[in-house]
């Protein structure tokens, strides 16, 4: 057996190993008018798909039209109150928000579901991990509401008072199945990477025009780089999310040191900072190419 | 002007025409920033006694009899005094006061604007004379200073104004300044040469007779025999023998030598002017400015600093001193990089580029093959080396450009030559696809080479006419490309006579005949390569050279009178472009069809209507060119074949438009033709550089045709580009390097790839590969 294909068996094997489930919910608002309504159905589709190949489809669930009620998007929230702490949460709110100078209100059937309602449901979880993604219109009001030392939020605006439709929930829905968000190669979209791509598509979009930028998204939360949103189709088999122990122990050891090299990168000479730099890289390169016998090691 | 002030023919026209930029014309109204003669508009006489004694050049005595006045308790001759002793704060607060107190007072409001032209406040000038015509209708000071003021403004109401004092009954003073402001119109105008001469013998005899100050007359006669290529040498002296420090007399003459882009001339003049009277601000700042159209900043920054001491009003000054701050930070390329002496490159033309350091990078590659390929051709055709390198300015802030033409912001310019000096907007400072770059700088090149080869000598119309024609015939996009409002002046015989082409683009008559004067001035060259040959266009250069006029050098060099030209060239637009002109209507109608189909996704009905226009007008590659719906519209009913000949057509006749030429490529690429899909790509970077996908691609597709080192160029660029994917761009640098054989350079980038993603699985096959144990597969 080749080195590389062991590689993939222990990866294999390594996967049901993790205990943590991800949970996603997806809550998708009234869209007022045709293009909206397919604006945001495409965006759930979007989401939909990347949370399917993430986690089992039980562990997915998706609010959309009549069912988008507050009282639905409350009882699914409640129902997570029973998963583990160590699963990990994702909702995305997708559509219009709005804000009234108090209170940020998030546009569904029947009663909005309120910032302050959101924030209580949330605090009222186990999971430590989670992850909230409110791409529309004065979704920048749910900042300060949500914040919390383990909790991501994104959101499409820095504040209530940005009520335009927003270009960003249409692209961080895209950078979930597109290469081009991948900056680290890895195979998998990170909710850092999305947001990145997402917010330079808006900034793109606002130069090239010539307009006047009437979005300004926020990322606030340390463990957005590590909080895997997407696997990308055909992506090479390696570690899915990279805060799960899903590679071989060798492999951890490498990029484990090729960690610690990179944090001492300013206290090394530039050649030995290349030298072992080199080093590390080809070991993995071997281990996950497998190289010819007598590679440099 | 910009696409959102301009209907779309003419904004698509700034994107070629302006591109292809005006040569640098001067400023009508010169300004004197120093209390200057008053002509009797003062009648105080101990003030009239201390003015005659500046007049006459003896400034500290005309200082120390100023101060004496200021003891006097006449808040008017305070005002006066101070204004004359530079205290322009002083001199406002005490006008404002005597106005409160005299409100029916027409001259001093008069004064009191004179005091705002002189500090640049045109705006509040114009408002005093203007209230001090509604006191005094028939005050003839307050018309002839509105006039003074709206000539710069080059407003057609300052005729009015002076005309009205001309032909009134005017105090000798104000008819003698509306008899030299309406000579000095007549000689920047140089149509009409007598008549400036006339007002002139007018002026010094309404001095003479009223024992009016003479210098002004003698400058402005002095500008005309220099005009005519004269003897002004009794002028000069005669100005000079009444005040010894009239300094303006050499900032008058610099000045004509300036509007006829003698540049050379113009900044000696100034030189002269500050060495007669130093303090003349307004000569640091044409000084300053003539310096940097000589590629010499530092010492220009020196006038503009003294200009500033002496006069912080100066919006020029201002602008200018903040431009130069921003040029400071510029990189500074100089091409051939080899040192001097190097004889391998002692022969090689020298170009200078400033650029901003964020584009440089990105800039450097496509500003350099381009100039050193229009260098070689222009050198080979108009018989003409250049006799010092060429300095290429690029400005990534439009502002920064028009400051840097003419000293202030909001200029609809794209370009501009000053002689070996040329400045231009980057692509950067325009929304994307607003212009195409590389056409702009090929058409400024050209006008160098014009310019220099004959001394300046060349007329404007001819200048530009060979600067469009080297843009269809020889440049970056070929074909011959005009836009349809100027078939419609050509087809109402709007075109001008080959002798008078040059008002077109100085004295317009009407919306858009500048534009219309750059097409008939290139179609005329196209008609004179076409029907002589090109050698004839040289043999015209070399008339103008001589310093022969229009007329002249089309006798000598074609042997025909203009008259006859102009008939024969008549007839030739008639046979090149009769069906054009006789199908505007039907070619307009289907043009909007065409486009208006393709925005409904109608096809099948887009199809018919584009090749309806197309067969009236080929060439139509302009802004809503139906090429492009008749493209789009193929693609769409799945006729790939037809859509990529289409675009291809487009592309060839000098379509530029980046989205459509980046689907050619894609067409080319996929019908197995990567050499053109990769000439489309290297084209679109004279349109839109800024791209770091498009040198991604097109450096990918150059590996795949083995020209590594062109590749190389396009990733670089793409890297400085500073794209988010950073393992993809140095990865594509690697595979560059190891192509060109560079292993230690490839391994440089792989590492930079894989310390982003270590496990990018073909930068780790690469990097294996440099290390000699490839993977097994």
């Amino acid at each position: 057996m080749s080195r590389a294909a062991w590689c993939l068996l222990l990866l294999g094997l390594a996967a049901p190993a993790s205990s943590a489930a991800l949970q996603v919910l997806i809550a998708q608002g009234l869209g007022g008018e045709k293009t909206y309504d397919e604006q945001f159905a495409t965006q759930t589709a979007a989401l939909r798909t990347a949370a399917n190949a993430l986690t089992a489809p039980a562990n997915v669930q998706v609010l959309s039209g009549a069912q988008a009620t507050r009282e639905n998007i409350e009882a699914a929230l409640r129902r997570l109150a029973t998963a583990p702490a160590d699963d990990r949460l994702v909702l995305y709110l997708v559509g219009h928000g709005s804000f009234d100078g108090d209170e940020y209100k998030f546009n569904i059937p029947g009663p909005d579901l309120t910032g302050r309602t959101l924030a209580a449901l949330l605090n009222a979880l186990p999971m430590r991990d989670q992850l909230v993604v409110a791409g529309g219109s004065s979704s920048g009001a749910l900042q300060d509401l949500l914040k919390s030392d383990t909790r991501i939020v994104i959101t499409g605006t820095r504040s209530g008072t940005e009520s335009n439709i927003t270009r960003f929930a249409d692209e961080f829905a895209v950078a979930l199945g597109e290469a081009d968000a991948d900056i680290d190669k890895n195979g998998s979209v990170s909710a850092q990477e999305a947001f990145d791509f997402a917010q330079r598509r808006v900034k793109d979009f606002y130069q090239r025009d010539v307009r006047l930028a009437t979005e300004h998204a926020v990322l606030r939360g340390q463990r957005a780089p590590r909080f895997t949103l997407a696997r990308l189709p055909g992506a090479a088999g390696e570690a899915v999310m990279a805060d799960e122990p899903l590679q071989s122990p060798e492999r951890s050891r490498i990029l484990a040191a090729l960690d610690a090299l990179r944090l001492r990168k300013d206290q090394l000479p530039p050649t030995e900072y290349d030298a072992q730099l080199e080093t590390l890289l080809l070991q993995l390169a071997t281990l996950d190419l497998g190289a010819a016998p007598g590679a440099r090691p | 002007m910009n696409r959102t002030s301009a209907n779309s023919a003419s904004a698509h026209t700034a994107r070629r025409l302006l591109g292809a930029a005006l040569l640098l014309m001067g400023t009508l109204a010169m300004r004197i920033e120093a209390r200057g003669l008053s002509y009797g508009a003062v009648t105080d006489a101990g003030l009239q006694r201390c003015d005659a004694m500046q007049a006459a050049g003896r400034r500290p005595a005309a200082q120390e009899c100023w101060r004496a006045l200021l003891n006097i308790a006449d808040p008017v001759l305070q005002a006066e005094v101070s204004w004359a002793l530079d205290d322009f704060r002083a001199a406002n607060q005490l006008f404002q006061a005597a106005t409160r107190a005299r409100p029916n007072d027409a001259m001093l409001r008069v004064r009191w604007g004179e005091l705002f032209i002189d500090t640049h406040q045109d705006s509040e000038a114009i408002k005093l004379f203007n209230e001090a015509i509604k006191l005094d209708a028939a005050n003839a000071w307050a018309r002839v200073n509105a006039a003074s003021v709206l000539i710069g403004q080059y407003s057609k109401e300052a005729r009015e104004y002076l005309d009205a004092v001309l032909k009134g009954k005017s105090p000798p003073g104000a008819l003698l300044r509306a008899q030299l402001l309406a000579a000095r119109v007549a000689l920047e105008d140089g149509s009409d040469l007598d008549a400036a001469e006339q007002l002139l013998k007018q002026a010094m005899a309404l001095a003479t007779a009223n024992n009016l100050p003479r210098q002004e007359v003698h400058a402005l006669l002095a500008a005309l025999a220099q005009i005519r290529n004269g003897n002004s040498a009794a002028s000069i002296a005669a100005a000079l023998q009444e005040n010894p420090r009239y300094g303006e007399l050499y900032l008058t003459l610099g000045h004509f030598q300036d509007i006829r882009r003698r540049y050379d001339e113009a900044t000696a003049l100034y030189r002269k002017a500050l060495e007669v009277q130093p303090e003349l601000w307004d000569a640091h700042v044409q000084l300053g400015t003539g310096l940097m159209r000589d590629n010499r900043f530092t010492e220009a920054r020196t006038h503009f600093e003294s200009a500033f001491k002496g006069d912080p009003y100066n919006p020029v000054t201002i602008n200018t001193l903040r431009l130069l701050d921003s040029v400071a930070r510029f990189d500074t390329l100089v091409w051939p990089e080899a040192a001097a002496g190097n004889a391998a490159n002692a022969t090689a033309p020298q170009i200078i580029v400033r650029v901003d350091k964020r584009e440089s990078a990105v800039l450097a590659p496509y500003v350099r093959r381009l100039t050193e390929q229009a260098m070689a051709g222009y050198s080979q055709r108009y018989r003409f080396q250049l006799r010092q390198p060429v300095v290429i300015e690029i400005y990534n802030n439009h502002e920064d450009f028009a400051v840097r033409t003419a000293g202030m912001p909001g200029l609809g310019l794209l370009g501009v030559t000053f002689g070996h000096v040329l400045a231009m907007d980057s692509p950067s400072s325009r929304a994307v696809n607003d212009f195409h770059w590389g056409s702009t700088l090929w058409h400024e090149l050209a006008h160098v080479y014009t310019l220099e080869s004959t001394d300046h000598r060349v007329p404007r119309w001819f200048s530009e006419g060979i600067s469009v024609y080297e843009e269809w015939r020889s440049g970056p996009i070929k074909g011959v490309s005009i836009p349809m409002f100027v078939y419609g002046a050509l087809a109402a015989g709007k075109a001008l006579p080959i002798a008078d082409l040059d008002r077109g683009f100085i004295r317009p008559e009407y919306e858009q005949q500048v534009h219309v004067s750059y097409m008939q001035a290139g179609l005329t060259c196209d008609y004179i390569a076409q029907r002589w040959g090109f050698g004839k266009l040289a043999d015209m250069l070399a008339q103008f050279r001589r310093g022969g006029t229009t007329a002249e050098a089309v006798q000598a060099a074609l042997n025909i009178s203009a008259d006859t030209f102009d008939r024969q060239f008549g007839e030739w637009l008639r046979d090149r472009f009769g069906a054009v002109f006789a199908g505007l209507k039907p070619l307009t109608d289907a043009r909007a069809a065409a486009a208006k189909a393709a925005a409904d996704k109608q096809w099948s009905a887009a199809v018919p209507a584009a090749q309806q226009a197309l067969r009236i007008l080929p060439d139509d590659v302009e802004e809503g060119s139906p090429y492009v719906p008749l493209a789009m519209a193929q693609q769409a009913l799945g006729q790939d074949d037809a859509a990529r000949q289409t675009l291809l057509d487009y592309w060839q006749r000098g379509g530029y438009e980046p989205q459509a030429l980046g689907t050619l490529a894609q067409l080319l690429y996929k019908a197995g033709r990567k050499d053109d899909a990769v000439a489309v790509m290297q084209s679109i970077n004279y349109v839109a550089p800024f791209d770091y996908a498009q040198h991604g691609t097109t450096g990918d597709w150059l590996l795949e045709l083995n020209r590594p080192g062109e590749a190389l160029t396009e990733f670089q660029v793409a890297l400085a580009l500073n794209p988010p994917d950073q393992v993809m761009a140095h990865y594509r640098l690697a595979r560059a390097h190891y192509a060109l054989k560079s292993n230690a350079e490839a391994r440089r980038e792989l590492l930079h790839a894989l310390e982003i993603a270590p496990s990018y699985r073909p930068a780790q096959q690469l990097l294996l590969e440099l290390a000699g144990s490839p993977p097994k597969t």
